[in-house]
Order: C-alpha cells, then sequence, then structure tokens
C-alpha cells in the first residue's frame, strides 16, 4: 500500500488534479444525492401525514363543470357504513399572498396552514407525533398547532402568540411533520380560519350583488331571495362559499384505518360520489414516488456525466504513468511479474485516485451542503431540511469512486500488462 | 543411473525480429548449446552477434522463433506469459548491465520485488531481503534509494535481487560493464561464490579476459557459436 501511494505521489501536481477532478463529479453527487435521500425521505415521512385518511376533492365532470362538493354528495359519503368521520378541510398558505411584493409567490414553496375541525384534529393528525402541548380539541378558536420547525424558526413556542394569516392565535402545541410541501405547517381551527378566508370575498360578492340589483329591475325570484332571512348579505356569503367549495377538500376516515380499510374506502366512495376525486393515500404515495423516480433519473444523468469526466482523468493518468514507467514494468516482468500483477498495480492505483476522489468529494459536499442549507432555507421559507446525507449515501458515493477508479484504471492496465521486457529492456 | 539433465539446453535456436521495411532480422541461427548444472560460461562475440538475445531467450524474457531451448529441463517455447513469468521469478535470475533497480524503492524494497510477486508475506520478504544484502555486503545500506548508491553497490544490490527467489540459472548481461576495473572484481567475485554454491552462469561479456577466467568460453558471432 505504501509503495502504492509513493508511486501516486510520483507526479503530485497531476495526481491532485485527477483527485480534483474526480471529487467535482463526487460533489455532485453527495449534493444531487443528498437531495433525491431528502424527498426519499420525505415521502417516508409523509405516510404519518397521509395514511388512514382518503380525501375528497372536487372535479371537472365530462361536461366541463365542476360542481363543488355538494350536500348531497356529503350525505351519501356520510351514509356509507365504513365512514367514521367526514370533516372539511381547508388549506391555505400560511403568511397569504403577497403578489405585489413577490409576483411568483404562488410558485414558491411557503408554509401552509390547515383549518380542521378541532374535534377531530388529534384523529386526522395524530400521525404526526406532538412534541410539546396538545392537539387542538373541541371549543378551540383563535388556537393554533405549530410544526417544530417553524416554531423553531420563527421563535413561537407554547402558549405564545403566532400570526397566521394577519390574525393572531395560540399556540397550543408543537408536533414534528415532514416539510414536504402539501403537510401543514400549522393548525387551527376550520370554523375561524374559513370565516377569515371568506370574509372579504363576501364583502365584495355582496357589493357585486347590490350593484347588479341596484342596477336593473328586480324580477320576482331576486325580490324573494332578498326577503328571505339574511337578505343581500346571505346571497352574498352563499354565493362566496359556493365558489370557495370548489378548493375545499373534505378528508374521510374510514372506521378501519389499516391500509387495506383505507384502500376499500376509497373503493365504496369512487363507486358512491363518482363526480368527486377520491385520493387515497396509496394515490398520493404513488404521485410522490414517481416525483421522486423522475428527479433520480435527472440527478443519475447529470451524476453520470460529472463523474465520467473524473473517470477520463483517471484513464489519462494512468496511461501516462504506464508510458513513464515502461523501464519499471520491463523490471518487474523480468524479475517475475505476472501480466495480472502488473495490470492490478495500475489498477490499484487508479482506484485509489477514485476512492481519495470520492472521499474528499464527500467531504466538501458535506461542508457545502451545511454551509448553503440555512441561507437556502431561509431563501425557500420552507421545512428544516433540504438535504440529508445518510450512511448509505456516503458508502455508495466512496464505493462508486472505487469502482469507477478501477473501471478507468482498467486499460492503462491492460496496457501495462502488454509491455514486453524484452523490448523495453533492450530500449534502455 | 542417468546423468541430471542440463541446465540450459538449445539445440537449433532460432529467434528472428521484424526489421524495418517489413524485413526480417535473424539473431540467432541455429544456436547448440548445453551448459551443465553448476557451470559457470561465458558468452563472447562482438557487438549485434546476438549475445543479449540468446540470454533473453534462455531468460524466458523473449521466445524463441524456432529450435529448442530449454532450462532446468523445462522447455520454453510453448510456455505461456505466465508461465514464463513465474519461471523467471523461481529458477531464473537476471543481471544487467544498466542494474535496472527501480528508483522509488530502496535497496531492500528492490532486492524484495521478487517475493512480492511470489506472494511472500511482507516480514519474512524483509528478512530474506536483509539476508541476502548481507551477503553482498550491504546491509547498512538496506534504506537507500539506488540514486544514493555507486555503480558497484547498485550491482550488488541487482545481484541480490537475481537471488532473491532462489534462481539456479543466473543470466548476467554485461554486469561489470559500467563498472571500474575494481568494483567490477569485488562483482566478479560475487559472482563465483554464487556459482560455487551451485547455482548456473551463463554471463555475457566483451572482456576476453574476464570471459578467460570463467570454466567455459563461447563465441558467437553472427547468431551462431563459433567453432
Amino acid at each position: 500500500m505504501t509503495g502504492l501511494v509513493r508511486d501516486l505521489l510520483r507526479q503530485r501536481l497531476r495526481a491532485a488534479l485527477t483527485v480534483s477532478g474526480v471529487a467535482l463529479g463526487m460533489l455532485t453527487l453527495v449534493v444531487l444525492g443528498a437531495l433525491g435521500e431528502h424527498f426519499r425521505a420525505l415521502v417516508d415521512e409523509s405516510k404519518a401525514y397521509t395514511r388512514g385518511v382518503v380525501r375528497l376533492f372536487t372535479k371537472t365532470n365530462p361536461d366541463g363543470i365542476n360542481p363543488g362538493i355538494t350536500d348531497e354528495a356529503l350525505d351519501a359519503v356520510r351514509g356509507l357504513p365504513g365512514v367514521a368521520v367526514v370533516a372539511p378541510t381547508l388549506v391555505l398558505y400560511l403568511d397569504g399572498f403577497d403578489l405585489e411584493a413577490d409576483p411568483l409567490s404562488f410558485a414558491t414553496p411557503r408554509p401552509l396552514v390547515e383549518g380542521l375541525a378541532p374535534d377531530h384534529a388529534a384523529t386526522l393528525r395524530g400521525g404526526m407525533p406532538l412534541v410539546e402541548g396538545r392537539w387542538l380539541r373541541a371549543g378551540d378558536e383563535r388556537h393554533a398547532v405549530v410544526a417544530r420547525w417553524l416554531a423553531q424558526r420563527r421563535g413561537l413556542g407554547v402558549g405564545g402568540p403566532v400570526t397566521i394569516r394577519h390574525v393572531t392565535y395560540e399556540v397550543v402545541g408543537l408536533y414534528d411533520a415532514p416539510d414536504a410541501p402539501m403537510v401543514p405547517a400549522a393548525v387551527v381551527p376550520y370554523g375561524p380560519l374559513n370565516h377569515d378566508f371568506i370574509t372579504p370575498g363576501a364583502e365584495r360578492a355582496r357589493r357585486a350583488l347590490g350593484e347588479l340589483f341596484g342596477a336593473h329591475p328586480l324580477g320576482p325570484m331576486a325580490q324573494a331571495a332578498l326577503a328571505q332571512e339574511g337578505g343581500l348579505e346571505e346571497a352574498a356569503r352563499r354565493f362566496v362559499e359556493q365558489q370557495e367549495a370548489l378548493f375545499r377538500v373534505y378528508e374521510v376516515i374510514p372506521r378501519d384505518r389499516s391500509a387495506e380499510g383505507t384502500r376499500r374506502l376509497a373503493e365504496d366512495l369512487r363507486a358512491t360520489v363518482p363526480d368527486l376525486a377520491v385520493i387515497d393515500p396509496d394515490r398520493i404515495e404513488q404521485q410522490m414516488e414517481r416525483a421522486v423516480a423522475l428527479f433520480l433519473v435527472v440527478a443519475l444523468i447529470v451524476t453520470v456525466i460529472s463523474t465520467v469526466v473524473g473517470g477520463l482523468l483517471i484513464v489519462n493518468t494512468m496511461a501516462m504513468a504506464v508510458l513513464e514507467r515502461r523501464r519499471e514494468i520491463g523490471i518487474k516482468s523480468a524479475v517475475g511479474a505476472t501480466p495480472g500483477q502488473v495490470a492490478l498495480e495500475f489498477v490499484a492505483e487508479a482506484g485509489v485516485l477514485g476512492l481519495t476522489g470520492a472521499v474528499l468529494g464527500v467531504l466538501v459536499g458535506v461542508a457545502a451542503i451545511r454551509l448553503a442549507e440555512p441561507a437556502l432555507l431561509a431563501q425557500l421559507e420552507s421545512g428544516s431540511r433540504l438535504f440529508l446525507v445518510t450512511p448509505r449515501l456516503v458508502v455508495l458515493t466512496v464505493a462508486y469512486g472505487g469502482v469507477l477508479g478501477v473501471l478507468a484504471g482498467g486499460i492503462p492496465a491492460l496496457r501495462a500488462a502488454r509491455v514486453d521486457p524484452a523490448i523495453v529492456l533492450r530500449e534502455l | 543411473m542417468s546423468s541430471p539433465a542440463p541446465a540450459i539446453e538449445c539445440v537449433g535456436l532460432e529467434k528472428t525480429y521484424a526489421g524495418p521495411g517489413g524485413g526480417q532480422v535473424a539473431a540467432l541461427r541455429g544456436v547448440d548449446l548445453a551448459v551443465a548444472r553448476g557451470e559457470a560460461v561465458a558468452i563472447t562475440g562482438p557487438s549485434g552477434c546476438g549475445k543479449t538475445t540468446l540470454l533473453n531467450v534462455l531468460g524466458a524474457l523473449d521466445r524463441p522463433t524456432a529450435g529448442v531451448a530449454r532450462v532446468l529441463g523445462q522447455d520454453l517455447a510453448p510456455l505461456d506469459t505466465r508461465a514464463r513469468a513465474l519461471l523467471r521469478r523461481t529458477a531464473v535470475g537476471f543481471v544487467f548491465q544498466q542494474f535496472h533497480l527501480i528508483p522509488t524503492l530502496t535497496a531492500e524494497e528492490n532486492v524484495a520485488l521478487p517475493l512480492r510477486y511470489a506472494g511472500v508475506a511482507p516480514a519474512e520478504r524483509r528478512r530474506r531481503a536483509t539476508d541476502l544484502l548481507a551477503r553482498v555486503g550491504l546491509a547498512a545500506r538496506a534504506d537507500h534509494h539506488p540514486t544514493s548508491l555507486s555503480g558497484g553497490e547498485q550491482q550488488r544490490v541487482a545481484l541480490a535481487r537475481a537471488l532473491a527467489g532462489g534462481a539456479q540459472v543466473l543470466l548476467a548481461d554485461e554486469p561489470t560493464g559500467n563498472l571500474d576495473r575494481a568494483t567490477a572484481g569485488e562483482i566478479v567475485a560475487l559472482l563465483r561464490e554464487v556459482v560455487a554454491g551451485g547455482v548456473t552462469l551463463v554471463l555475457v561479456t566483451h572482456d576476453l579476459d574476464l570471459a578467460g577466467t570463467f570454466d567455459r568460453q563461447v563465441k558467437l558471432r553472427d547468431g551462431r557459436v563459433e567453432a
């Protein structure tokens, strides 16, 4: 081994450049790999959020109409024997939109807030471990349970205030949540969140209806509508609710929350309410797996390209070494080295170059991630992690470096093995 | 009771190289030679007469084109590359005019090189290399690199290396060609010690005085043994 290192250090600059080239490729592998590991972990962690719940969304029917989630459909769902709970969920941006300040804010991952029926919050989200305080309960109004990562980032604590969509809530609990895009950073009672969401829209609708009704003579139906309890105010509210219902999700908890029970209920729901999109955990996980797989394919292509460059550097370095050491190869053959032994020495040397580059790439990659991750997270305003460096990633990267080196060293090694000692010694 | 096979036996040995312009250059043209075990033979002849080629063929560095070449009873012609390497490692030792030591290795590591390829454990390699260096009078220089050794010392290291694998046949190509007379005398004395130990020596030299001191002298001219 010492001899091998000594051989490598004969051309220090060349070896250093080669190792650096390999390290750059491996750095790419580590960074993209850590991103991939993060996504893969998210899929697993998100199961705590998706498991045991079937979600109902609106969908557009073949006539191009989106009827929303109607009371009739909900009654049909509640009537199914396998259904334990049907609860509305409203998911909104925790800080609201500010398109003027950030025109692309809708495209950037941002913390979400989820409005849930407080008496069902523990049942619906109990899969995510509560780390402090309590879940929401019946009677809660301006109370919030927030994800630990958000609490850490914004300096929130149980008993303290949190501002959600410009309204102050009291933090009553903290939970551990993955920073997957769909997983909320805070959970609050559905009623207040829905009220705060609808009120401005209802006000606008009231004004619009008022202008409409004021500008034209009212027909008997319009007059009747306005004569009902609540008058124009109530008509506007109903109108807005109907619009808003298009975006509301209903979550259905099966009586049997096992994977099979949840799957079975999802099938029953599809048969019962064909106008609604029924999303079961399998569907969500498949979707996430597909997204991760797509990322991994892209990452693999980029990684292969960047590491192949390192491999070519090794080929070049070892080919030069073979040329420079023809005399030594001849001497070694003369004293009894077989072609295989000669080749093995060069392959081992190339392997060490690859391994060293991989180790260096891992070290630099991990350091770069440690340095860049906080700034990136602050920029994205989401989650507590962007990269996940796992032992598996480190071991695979180093092993890949070694294999790359060995493969790259193969061709020069074959050339070394073919050196004819009689010719080489005669040349000297 | 039959006598043991000669250490070296050549019958009608020929070696032809591809020459410039697609022609053929005949280096050996039917060499007949027998060297008994423990015998010391000097090969002489003018430059280009085929001395080094003969040594390369006998040392399994080169393949004969035609004829028979046997070393310790082993026919060299059918041996594949690996078998020829094994023969060089265990039965035949080389000493070259330019010493051919590896500059990045110490004297001890150079001597231990054949043992490394024989798979001998590092500790045992060191012990045997140290013994051999002591035998050629260089125990104190074991950790020195070739560049810090004199020509004579380098040739001693090369001799120790040639014997490391337990060679029974020693092939020396102008071993004193790069040495002054006194140092050359020391190397020749060491070679005689080796022969006295039962090793067969075939030595190529231009030095006719030196050649005359060996058991037998074989003259080559134009690739043939002179009568």
